[in-house]
């Protein structure tokens, strides 16, 4: 099967813009971007004016139209009865909602599908909601954000009870991409548009690695927030993608992007999605899983190992790793969160193709490719699944609506799982002794008396039905991972990607278990703040964790290039929950 | 090659921006250095500049004869060979805008701290299906490691057919493979993905 893909080159034009356009970045804008002013200072001055700036162009129409803005636009209004018929409370009182953040369509260079395309594989695999991502990047800012939203406001009405997100992939200045999505209302295209007209890296040639390019990526992070305290949006969220791909998403780069606004920079993709590309050739790309089969480049950080440019078991290394770079993010005590998302731009055995005179010419005339037509074959070739149908992301939120959805991504309320591993999953914290009793769940904070004693509850109900290659996956272990809360450490030493005291603790095997079913364990007496989390898997690939067998006896494998079946190596993970004793 | 012999060390930067834009520079290279022989070391490596980061080549060889120390003449040839570089010859600079990318390249070099090797001896021997323990034998790779993996025993196999680009971790140069579908196979692939091509 072979797929058009003269396009191609024009996707040199959108990312490879490096070496071209460093001089872009305004002059008025340069002080800010002084590396000789320190990052507090950056904030706190000379950022937020020239944020401030920015925004004074729409501020007047934003001043205008106060009276008629209540805080929820007429695409909200109805927001109470999405998703009523398909979706029910679970665990919590909160409706778990699977989504994915990561999804690309014909606006994209390297895509394909219309916005109704995946928007109806995804609400047919089982998705609640998703973000369409397309790339940022010259076309993208001048046509692509603009042309992509009738057609999304077309799906939203076409399928009331999916939630349509649109976002966009942020070239991240100096660094991977990110997802950036907005509420919808009256100014999800503007505010998109001038963002990534202001802060894509392809845009303003800010893709290498330098301190004023990274400042960049603060400011526009900072900007995002600037849009929710201006109302122009009522939520904006960042989310880091395919963090470790390539080795250029440093760790004092990730704590910079959650410093400059937790609201917005909320956490990084836990598995990436092109989950397909690493079956074999013949049968599959034949490539590595989720694209990691890199080796370091000029931008990379130095310090990560080798190890690093790889999946392990389908998760990217900074969240497979126990005690690896997300531990020393938790273990500062700040929230930051993992989604699992298909990336969707070529799907594995899909018979669509781009109609014939796609090319990058076309693309970049008209900002996106026409709608796929039938192919007449079997697209073997292709590394992604169709949104849904691989990676889910499952957020807790008190009802089935945008602004929920993203309360409830903002709240960490967040577990993922591949292959529909497991059916839910609910994690519970019970603190009892003589400061009374209470409780906490995924991505909170339990705070309890000093010396009380805390129990884990763990509620999870077996997978019952088929996945989407048909067969009823089997959770055969579940793993339960501890660190203390040590924020020194990081403050001495942003890049640091280790947390020394994260390990497992408690391994169980659920092989014989079906149903709904609980797992407790003996948290101990509150002394030191720390947080848990856990993950859990069909048992066929492990390995030694990349920390030791001291910290991780069995964790997932490393992924083989060329030779990673994902449908037989299936994981679920999930946020923490952390547990502070009361001053 | 002992401390104790004669050496000629140069580097160029030609503002590549990638790993396959410092490749090619070692293959230009080749051609006005005598890459033949079993003393030359080619290696690239990472060096900061004013628009940012770019990827410097730096060799050494010990000569033949006292005609081939002349710095001078390696500089004018090296010049010649790379129109529009940076370049170093011991303590000699030339070419412009600046050759402190071409410096940082030449001390990475000496000091062997860090950098991937594109050329080093026994290199031709090696880049085929053989065993670790004649890797480290018949080369100037001091160790094979494994992604993610124990020590590999002398007796494994490794396919190096594709190439061979081993990397100097603190002073020993180190050659890392990964598993595939069809064994060991080098973790640096020839053909990088491309941020977003075809997928």
């Amino acid at each position: 099967m072979s797929h058009s893909h003269d396009h191609d080159h024009e996707h040199h034009h959108e990312h490879h813009h490096e070496h071209s356009h460093e001089h872009e970045i305004d002059a008025g804008a340069e002080a800010a971007f002084d590396t000789s002013v320190p990052d507090a200072d950056l904030s706190g001055t000379e950022l937020s004016r020239r944020g401030l700036m920015r925004a004074a162009g729409v501020f007047g129409a934003v001043t205008a139209g106060m009276a008629g803005m209540s805080g929820v636009s007429p695409a909200l209004a109805d927001d109470a009865q999405r998703g009523a018929a398909r979706t029910s409370r679970g665990p919590g009182g909160l409706y778990w909602l699977a989504g994915d953040h990561h999804i690309h369509t014909q606006h994209s260079s390297d895509g394909m599908y219309t916005v109704l395309d995946q928007a109806q594989h995804a609400r047919a695999n089982g998705l609640d909601w998703l973000v369409i991502t397309d790339h940022g990047g010259a076309t993208h800012a001048r046509i692509g954000v603009d042309l992509v939203n009738p057609d999304i406001v077309a799906a939203r009405a076409e399928l009331d009870d999916t939630l349509i997100f649109q976002g966009l992939e942020w070239n991240i200045p100096a660094a991977e991409h990110g997802t950036v999505f907005v509420a919808p209302g009256r100014n999800e295209v503007a505010v998109l548009k001038q963002f990534e007209r202001d802060y894509d890296g392809s845009v303003k040639g800010a893709s290498s690695s330098s301190p004023a390019n990274e400042a960049l990526a603060v400011s526009g992070i900072q900007w995002l927030g600037q849009q929710v305290d201006k109302r122009r949006v009522d939520a904006a969220l960042f989310l880091a993608n395919h963090p470790a791909r390539n080795g250029i998403d440093s760790p004092h780069e990730i704590r910079n992007w959650r410093d400059a606004d937790p609201r917005v920079a909320i956490g990084f993709e836990g598995a990436p999605g092109h989950q397909a590309a690493g079956l074999p050739a013949g049968y599959g790309p034949g490539s590595a899983r989720g694209y990691y089969g890199n080796a370091p480049g000029p931008n990379s950080f130095a310090a990560y190992p080798p190890e690093s440019y790889r999946t392990w078991g389908g998760f990217d290394w900074m969240t497979a790793t126990v005690g690896g770079l997300w531990d020393s993010l938790l273990a500062e005590g700040k929230p930051w969160s993992i989604t699992a998302n298909s990336d969707s731009h070529v799907n594995w055995t899909d018979t669509a193709k781009r109609p014939d005179g796609s090319t990058s010419e076309q693309f970049n005339a008209d900002g996106r490719y026409g709608d796929p037509v039938y192919g007449g074959g079997v697209n073997l070739t292709a590394g992604d699944f169709w949104p849904g149908f691989y990676s889910r992301t499952h957020v807790g939120a008190t009802k089935p609506s945008y602004q929920a959805v993203m309360r409830g991504m903002r709240d960490g309320r967040i577990w993922v799982d591949h292959g529909g591993l497991v059916k839910s999953v609910d994690v519970r914290i019970k603190a009892s002794g003589r400061g009374g009793a209470s409780s906490e769940s995924l991505g909170g904070t339990l705070v309890a008396r000093k010396g009380s004693d805390l129990q884990l509850i763990v509620t999870i109900t077996a997978q019952d039905v088929p996945n989407w290659s048909q067969f009823v996956p089997q959770l055969n272990r579940v793993d339960l991972i501890r660190g203390a809360v040590q924020p020194a450490a990081a403050k001495k030493d942003r890049d640091l990607f280790t947390a020394p005291d994260t390990k497992v603790v408690r391994r169980w095997d659920t092989s014989r278990r079906s149903g709904t079913f609980t797992l407790r364990y003996d948290l101990g007496k509150l002394e030191e703040a720390f947080y848990v989390r856990l993950r859990g898997t069909d048992g066929n690939r492990t390995q030694e964790g990349f920390l030791g067998r001291s910290i991780d006896a069995e964790g997932p494998a490393l992924d083989v290039v060329g030779d990673a079946d994902p449908w037989i190596d299936l994981w679920f993970y999930t946020n923490p929950i952390w547990v502070v004793p009361r001053k | 090659m002992s401390a104790s012999s004669l050496v000629v060390a140069v580097a160029v930067d030609a503002g590549a921006r990638d790993v396959a834009g410092a490749e090619h520079l070692v293959g230009l290279l080749d051609e006005v250095l005598p890459a033949g022989a079993p003393s030359y070391v080619a290696s690239t490596h990472v060096v900061e500049s004013e628009d940012g980061r770019r990827v410097a080549v730096a060799a050494s060889w010990e000569p033949d004869g006292a005609d081939e120390t002349d710095e001078a003449a390696w500089l004018a040839r090296l010049l010649a060979a790379v129109p529009g570089a940076a370049a170093v010859v011991g303590a000699r600079t030339g070419g412009a805008p600046a050759a402190a990318g071409a410096l940082a390249a030449a001390r990475a070099h000496a000091a062997r701290t860090d950098g991937r090797v594109a050329r080093f001896g026994g290199q031709a021997g090696i880049e085929r299906v053989l065993a670790v323990g004649e890797v480290v034998a018949s080369s100037l790779i001091e160790e094979v490691v494994a992604l993610g993996s124990p020590p590999l025993p002398p007796e494994t196999v490794v396919d190096l057919r594709e190439w061979a680009r081993p990397t100097w971790r603190a002073g020993r140069l180190v050659l890392t493979v990964q598993q595939s579908r069809d064994g060991l196979v080098p973790f640096e692939s020839r053909h990088q993905i491309a941020c977003c091509a075809d997928h």
